[in-house]
């Protein structure tokens, strides 16, 4: 997922459940400046919450003061938003699926995947990567 | 976050307003208790109108989860209706109308469950 437009510079978050309401007021902001509709952003809203709540439950085992970034790219006809942590190395696109017995778990990882018109995962600079590409019309 | 109760017939129609996220999510499971302590066996069915609901995460589905549980256990009657758009959508990727009973609109939830 890699456009010639740059990405901005990345915002720089504690991973705090407490955090998450400016992490999505930043991720609003982009929205708008891309021109996505209502339901794009709620999209791209819900797909960060599951990131950073990944973070936090998973990579970080709890609230705490450490990073989480943010990033965006307006495109013509959309947006990217990159998001990155430095917890150990973790893909939770990699076969993300639904659990079997009706249990929650699991679910949150599934939207990252699905709800984003492209959703990727590196590993860049020992930080883990997740690109999300969210369409206007999406 | 809301949640006001109206009757239509005998069925409590509870219409839910509001986004239901990680920094919600503890008082709408709380807001929810009575009405899921009430419905049992014998009892008045419950629908949740989620028109008012523009946003549910997993930590939400999770609370609904519990819920459909615990009014399974007490054999009562629930059921959630007029989805909006993108919390229709988050219900059928990770296939929770499986898990509760979604109804298109308020009255066909009535019907179904009357």
């Amino acid at each position: 997922m890699s456009d010639s437009v740059p990405l901005s510079q990345p915002r720089r978050f504690n991973a705090d459940m407490a955090e998450l309401t400016n992490l999505l007021a930043d991720c609003r902001a982009a929205c708008l400046m891309a021109g996505l509709g209502t339901q794009a952003m709620q999209r791209a809203e819900l797909v960060l919450e599951e990131a950073f709540s990944n973070s936090v439950h998973h990579g970080y085992g709890g609230n705490s003061h450490l990073p989480v970034w943010l990033s965006h790219r307006i495109l013509p006809d959309g947006l990217d938003l990159v998001y990155q942590d430095a917890a150990p190395p973790f893909d939770p696109l990699h076969e993300a699926a639904l659990p079997t017995d009706q249990r929650p778990g699991g679910v949150g990882r599934v939207l990252m995947k699905t709800l984003p018109g492209e959703a990727s995962y590196a590993l860049l600079a020992g930080r883990n990567t997740l690109s999300f590409r969210f369409h206007q019309t999406c | 976050m809301e949640l006001v109760e109206h009757l239509q017939g005998s069925t409590k129609v509870v219409k839910v307003t509001g986004r239901i996220d990680q920094t919600t999510t503890n008082a709408f499971q709380e807001m929810l208790a009575p009405w899921l302590d009430s419905c049992k066996a014998g009892d008045a069915p419950v629908v949740l109108d989620f028109s008012g609901v523009d946003y549910i995460s997993s930590v939400g589905l999770r609370v609904l989860m519990l819920a459909a549980k615990q009014v399974k256990s007490q054999q009562g009657r629930i059921a959630i209706a007029a989805l909006t758009p993108v919390v229709a959508e988050v219900f059928q990727i990770s296939r929770f109308n499986m898990v509760f009973p979604v109804h298109p609109s308020v009255d066909a939830a009535v019907a179904a469950l009357g």
